[in-house]
């Protein structure tokens, strides 16, 4: 008897359970901020930009400034080429990135590979290219389930304290992750020195190294002999930030290594961008610049 | 494939789909298990399911010699202790003991690398396989002892064996418990279900939002051991490790607990709240219960236990301790943090014990915390650090009383705010209140719905189980 009013008890906690998750699922959704990006959509885009298999004309490379700050649709229209950025956290411009970057270009197309140079490009730190190397890491399996799902799950974003005040005092990083491995962003309020204490430490831990730069215009000479076009350009940044790096980094003594190396140098004006950070660039100015490489490369040819 | 994984949701969805259908006829029960099993441990890496059924072949065949001759069954169960160790050490020891090796001879100039020599595929080790060869020579032993039938054929041994909810990380389930409960006609009923999935929830809980979420703070902290030499920071990291360790495996143990439950069959408790515990003994009594139990029966009491004085009693439980920190991993660390508890356990038998009886209640909890808890938080130090400079800088640190940075940033973080949620809840909402077993089954109903929407919405940034690397 008493086993039998268990069970039935029972039979009503599971059909509750049923019929209340969902509504407590739903509850939660709408009384939870939106956030202004979605951390399962992310995970899908670079499992999408690891794992592209797609051939283009034009391949951008470089780290954060450049999957922030170069809209590759903007220089397909522009140039008529297929283009795809292919910039990743921290990135140094190293051969394991470069020759992976390269695999993306069609053999039979325009074969341009165009740089995003910042200093950080060449520190030992950078080498290391801990961001992209973690994503190679993933399994086959992964890469399948990250692609394929996740886009589907965008809506179920993990919270926490500090994202929910944020978002309550009306603070917010969107990044938008767009086709072909671009992330649109800007940030509220932004703060264009936000950057700087940060990159001053980062150079404390770590160095440019020559190394890097000797064996990255050595690869630039290759690439122009197996008939890849290479550009290069300085990122646009705030004008504090721009000072700083022009004192760790000599850009102009590095330009015309990389011209001799065979390379083309797009010359990109320091002002007229916003950054929302000091280092990347929002969204408007990241088309913006966009652009002026989009025209760069059509008149070049 | 891990518990809090959508390639697992699929899985269990594709097994408890086809189970009702299976589940009435051995045959089919034991081979479903068995396909399923393959395909849970195949999805981390199917070439090592060779080690597993290799190992599981010898140890039913050795099992069935055992019974068939008497005579020789001292050789039959040595048969089977050495291809399960020798397994353990050529695949999770075998780096280790190399390089030890070539340090020994780097220390006299020669330098030879041996590590050099051993195959690659050797030295990945193999998820779970310190879990399943324990399972697997529990068989073998308890058939020597005379403590456990049979199991009837080689798919009822490998069902009960490669059983999925606690092949990867434990609990470390006995042949006497399960192999019986294999062959019963399996019954689940409304309250079993319901039991089940109300666990299962708490222990995804557990592990998706508090030990990923305490992760954090304790993963930032030991990546830049360097660069922190607070006391307060130290002290505030190495107890949310102490409680992300807790609510990790004890998440894992309480999911699969949570399966095998939804299936028909029960798995003992492996935790039973650790950090309450009134002495070291009593704390080994409540942790990992399923490994210090397998310990106790299987080392310690062979040894002799405590029936051969003093000396050899606290030899015993040296010689215990240090396998069984050796068992976490190749790795002096966890030989250390196996010694300090051995230490621990002989300081309570010696002198502890014989002194401090308090009657005073909250005497006695201040006593616990200080005496217990704080002793097995140092001990945590060498458990987590990389090596063994690592773990003395950061005791060094907790003991050097230096609180120069201010903490206020630190304790408004998510991750203390789950790991006081993890406190609480541990403390006052399930002890006090007992919330898990309240009658109420719309009670029940109501909180496993809550906590379903914390773990979607609230989960950490998933991370792999820690017991996993054993």
């Amino acid at each position: 008897m008493i086993e039998n009013s268990r069970i039935k008890l029972s039979r009503i906690g599971i059909i509750i359970t049923i019929l209340l998750t969902p509504i407590m699922i739903f509850l939660f959704g709408i009384c939870l901020p939106k956030l202004p990006s979605s951390n399962i959509l992310h995970d899908a885009f670079w499992a999408d930009k690891i794992s592209n298999s797609k051939k283009y004309d034009i391949v951008v490379i470089g780290d954060s400034r450049i999957y922030r700050g170069i809209n590759p649709l903007i220089i397909s229209q522009i140039t008529a080429s297929k283009t795809v950025n292919y910039g990743f956290s921290a990135a140094g411009l190293d051969s394991s990135l470069i020759y992976s970057a390269l695999e993306q270009l069609d053999t039979n197309g325009k074969k341009i590979a165009v740089f995003g140079i910042t200093p950080s490009a060449f520190t030992q730190e950078a080498s290391k290219n801990e961001h992209f190397k973690s994503l190679k890491r993933i399994s086959d399996k992964d890469l399948w389930i990250r692609k394929n799902i996740y886009p589907f799950l965008g809506g179920f974003n993990s919270y926490s304290l500090s994202e929910i005040k944020k978002a309550f005092n009306h603070e917010a990083y969107y990044q938008d992750c767009q086709a072909d491995g671009f992330i649109y962003s800007y940030k509220v309020p932004s703060d264009s020195m936000a950057a700087i204490n940060s990159y001053i430490d980062y150079f404390k831990r770590t160095s440019i190294s020559e190394l890097q730069q000797s064996n990255f215009l050595d690869l630039i000479k290759k690439l122009e002999s197996k008939g890849i076009k290479c550009f290069a350009f300085r990122v646009p940044v705030s004008l504090p930030m721009a000072t700083l790096e022009s004192k760790i980094f000599d850009f102009e003594t590095f330009k015309i290594k990389l011209e001799s190396a065979g390379a083309h140098w797009i010359s990109i004006p320091q002002n007229g961008f916003n950054s929302y950070d000091g280092s990347h660039l929002t969204g408007p100015s990241a088309n913006k610049l966009s652009r002026i490489l989009g025209d760069s490369i059509l008149n070049y040819h | 494939m891990l518990f809090n994984s959508l390639p697992f949701l699929a899985f269990l969805a594709l097994f408890f789909g086809i189970w009702p259908l299976v589940k009435h006829k051995n045959t089919s029960k034991w081979l479903w298990i068995c396909c399923m099993s393959a395909v849970f441990y195949g999805w981390w890496d199917w070439r090592f399911l060779f080690l597993l059924f290799f190992t599981g072949a010898i140890d039913y065949f050795t099992g069935k010699f055992i019974l068939k001759f008497p005579r020789q069954k001292k050789f039959w169960l040595w048969l089977s202790l050495t291809t399960n160790l020798l397994s353990l050490v050529i695949f999770k020891y075998s780096g280790w003991l190399a390089s030890i090796i070539d340090n020994g001879f780097a220390t006299f100039n020669i330098h030879i690398s041996f590590k050099s020599w051993i195959p690659e595929f050797t030295l990945i080790l193999p998820v779970g396989i310190s879990f399943y060869t324990f399972n697997s020579m529990s068989y073998t032993i308890d058939l020597y002892r005379g403590k456990t039938k049979p199991a009837e054929n080689i798919l009822h041994f490998f069902a009960f064996i490669s059983f999925f909810p606690h092949l990867v990380a434990g609990p470390i389930i006995r042949a006497k418990d399960i192999l019986q409960q294999l062959t019963k006609p399996i019954q689940t009923n409304s309250v079993q279900i319901f039991h089940g999935i109300r666990i299962c929830i708490w222990g995804l809980f557990q592990k998706m939002v508090l030990a990923d979420n305490i992760a954090v703070l304790v993963n930032d902290q030991f990546n830049h051991v360097g660069e922190h030499s607070d006391s307060a920071q130290w002290w505030i990291c190495m107890l949310a490790f102490a409680f992300q360790i807790y609510f990790d495996f004890n998440g894992y143990s309480t999911i699969a607990r949570g399966i095998a439950k939804l299936c028909g069959i029960h798995f003992r408790l492996n935790f039973n709240q650790p950090y309450f515990a009134h002495s070291f003994q009593n704390f080994w009594q409540r942790w990992h219960i399923s490994l210090s139990s397998f310990f106790r029966d299987y080392v310690y009491i062979s040894l002799g236990g405590n029936r051969k004085g003093r000396l050899r009693t606290n030899l015993n439980l040296w010689i215990t301790m240090l396998l069984s920190g050796i068992w976490h991993g190749a790795n002096f660390t966890f030989v250390v943090w196996g010694a300090l508890h051995a230490l621990y356990l002989s300081i309570e038998r010696f002198i502890i014990k014989q002194r401090l009886i308090i009657n005073n209640k909250p005497v006695k909890t201040l006593f616990n915390f200080f005496l217990i808890f704080i002793p097995v938080l140092v001990a945590w130090t060498f458990f987590r650090a990389k090596d063994i400079h690592e773990a003395f800088y950061i005791i060094q640190c907790l003991f050097s009383f230096n609180f120069e940075l201010s903490l206020k940033e630190l304790l408004i973080s998510n991750a203390v705010f789950w790991l006081i949620i993890g406190i609480a809840n541990e403390y006052i909402l399930f002890n006090k209140f007992k919330l898990i077993h309240s009658k109420s089954p719309i009670f029940q109903a109501v909180l496993i719905c809550f906590l379903i929407a914390l773990i979607i919405y609230f989960r950490g940034p998933e991370q792999q189980f820690i017991y996993f690397q054993f």
